[in-house]
């Protein structure tokens, strides 16, 4: 029994490490931004497809990831230009517009890739079972929690202690000194989309990777990014952590024990939160 | 220069004929119109509900709740589950369907109308998602995927409103309710409570100075959206004759949001005009490409861009319209 539930928790876990890539981008861009990216969801699907594809025509694991990820960003990078400037500053519309997004990417990927659920193959170094306490368990969801400490690491040594994260900081903190002191507030914004593209394209692999792709999986990622980031905190990176954890653990734990309530369990920590700390876990006031 | 009508007969005569032109105008609907046409003229006031049960919360700069869907859904599956599963009579499964719609709003409504704009935005948003979610796979209450089927006519008075077999008196019960829920919601609108509703969407903090208590009119504002979503519940389960998990995922909350804002969030006919449009743009786009979702999508994306009080904040503003109010009697 113990061992069951030591495995449920270590599903928990991978599984909040996959969480915790997806929803890293929304809250990076939420941060400086203050915009929620809801099409962070369909640029996830869109990074697991392209990934898929140059899989399929080069074989090569990691430039599947690259192709993933950079093409995403590179469709982000036109979404910023394209679109959003031309609502900067406006909550709403700026909201609503990635929501439109969502309909049109949602039937884009279907014409393009089909509706049938499909996946990437594990890349060669990672496709074997690890022994723990005696029994098999995947290596590849194991080294998803390597992946997100490393992601979730490399991107606050980036904001803290890099140059370009120093100017996001003051960015965020107050837009128009920043920009009176010379930094250039546009490109610091397509910058910051862009890489919350980026991650969504990366964690599009991997999760294609995990599980699987298939229209409606996009909304799915979408919720789970969403509720971590109302948990944790919005725009909070060690709160998006906490926040993945814990929806994680609660994902697995509900599916096994009350496989018909784990969809409805999920709202739970999200209703507690926000009922005693409106701003979650670690978001500031 | 004005109309001889405008000097002939008094504001008061023109409103009513108006109103007799244009209650005389749908009344005969089931008369010239094909039978398609009056199932979608059937679906497009039940929707219109849910639509306005959207306008209300959003209008003026208020809060955007995609949360209405789930609302819409609770009601089907209540009266699903309460008819089909439960055996329980016919009227009450309708009230508590309604019920229900008001108490799940209540339970939301507690943690998400403190917050601002977009948080509520994005817990609506997974609100609804979850309530998705729930109805696929809590399967023991609500058979999951397959839905509930086979949902009871409507029987009242004796007579039984079938949407397959008495498609016109189904229309007109459809009628009745819509033109009920649509005269209240302004009459909702003008009142004291209404017009508080209004200014707390315009300026919390200083309605809170005056001693109004702003949670409270927002909190009972979300609960009577939710009811309303309610009945467009109630009467879409019962003109589907089913309720399953496509009627409330993720494309229906977009079709509200997007005829709500190609319509115009402002205006009271808005609703109506935006699920219009957007049901016959979907039947006409439909046949054309199976890709139809893209096109309304860009529709959508334009509409946010250029056109932001959408379709009847644009007609509002043409003299065309403000003469035709005259006319009518209605300004």
């Amino acid at each position: 029994m113990l061992t069951y539930n030591f495995f449920i928790f270590l599903n928990g876990i991978t599984d909040a490490a996959r969480l915790f890539i997806i929803a890293i981008g929304l809250t990076l861009i939420f941060s400086l931004m203050r915009i929620v990216n809801l099409a962070h969801g369909v640029l996830y699907l869109a990074g697991g497809y392209i990934g898929l594809s140059v899989m399929q025509y080069s074989g090569s694991y990691l430039l599947a990831l690259a192709a993933g990820a950079l093409g995403v960003m590179i469709i982000g990078f036109l979404i910023e230009r394209g679109l959003l400037i031309w609502v900067r500053g406006q909550d709403l519309p700026e909201t609503l517009l990635t929501l439109a997004l969502i309909v049109i990417f949602q039937d884009t990927l279907l014409a393009i890739w089909g509706g049938y659920p499909k996946s990437i193959p594990k890349p060669a170094l990672l496709d074997f079972s690890a022994n723990i306490l005696g029994l098999p368990y995947p290596a590849m969801r194991l080294f998803t929690i390597v992946l997100a400490v490393f992601i979730g690491l490399g991107l606050w040594f980036l904001i803290e202690k890099t140059n370009i994260g120093a100017a996001i900081r003051a960015g965020v903190d107050d837009r128009e000194t920043a920009s009176a002191l010379g930094l250039n507030i546009p490109v610091i914004f397509t910058f910051v989309f862009c890489i919350g593209a980026f991650l969504a394209g990366f964690a599009g692999v991997i999760g294609a990777t995990l599980t699987s792709l298939a229209p409606g999986l996009d909304s799915q990622a979408l919720l789970f990014a969403l509720v971590v980031i109302i948990v944790g905190g919005l725009g909070s990176l060690v709160g998006s952590a906490f926040g993945a954890v814990i929806v994680g653990l609660i994902l697995n734990f509900g599916r096994s024990y009350l496989p018909e309530f784990a969809f409805l369990l999920t709202f739970l920590p999200m209703l507690l939160i926000i009922g005693f700390r409106p701003q979650g876990l670690f978001g500031k006031r | 220069m004005a109309t001889p009508n405008e000097q002939t007969l008094s504001k008061k005569t023109r409103r009513i004929l108006f109103h007799l032109v244009v209650g005389l105008l749908v009344a005969t609907v089931p008369l010239w119109i094909s039978r398609f046409g009056l199932a979608l003229s059937t679906q497009i006031m039940y929707l219109g509900i849910l639509v306005m049960s959207f306008t209300f919360m959003a209008s003026h700069g208020g809060l955007l709740s995609l949360a209405q869907v789930s609302f819409f859904g609770i009601a089907g599956y209540t009266l699903g589950i309460l008819t089909v599963k439960a055996g329980m009579p016919l009227p009450y499964p309708y009230l508590l369907g309604i019920l229900m719609a008001a108490v799940a709003a209540a339970i939301l409504g507690l943690i998400t109308i403190r917050v601002t704009a977009i948080p509520f935005l994005m817990m609506t948003l997974a609100f609804g998602e979850i309530t998705y979610g729930t109805a696929r796979h809590w399967s023991s209450l609500t058979n999951g995927d397959n839905g509930i089927n086979d949902i009871p006519d409507l029987v009242l008075f004796g007579a039984s409103f079938s949407a397959a077999k008495e498609p016109i008196r189904f229309y007109y019960l459809v009628l009745v309710v819509f033109i009920f829920c649509f005269w209240l919601l302004n009459k909702i609108n003008r009142s004291p409570f209404g017009l508080a509703h209004q200014a707390t969407k315009q300026s919390a903090t200083r309605l809170e100075a005056l001693g109004y208590p702003v949670f409270a009119i927002k909190y009972f504002a979300f609960i009577i959206s939710a009811a309303y979503a309610g009945i467009a519940g109630l009467l879409g389960s019962t003109f589907e004759g089913t309720i399953n998990p496509d009627s409330i995922w993720f494309g229906t909350i977009m079709f509200m949001l997007i005829a709500a804002i190609l319509g115009g969030v402002n205006s009271p006919v808005g609703p109506l005009v935006g699920v219009t449009i957007s049901i016959v743009l979907e039947k006409f786009i439909e046949p054309l490409t199976d890709h139809y979702r893209i096109v309304i999508g860009v529709v959508f994306l334009f509409s946010i861009l250029l056109a932001r009080q959408g379709i009847m904040g644009f007609i509002e503003k043409t003299r065309l319209y403000r003469r035709a109010l005259r006319v009518c009697g209605l300004d």
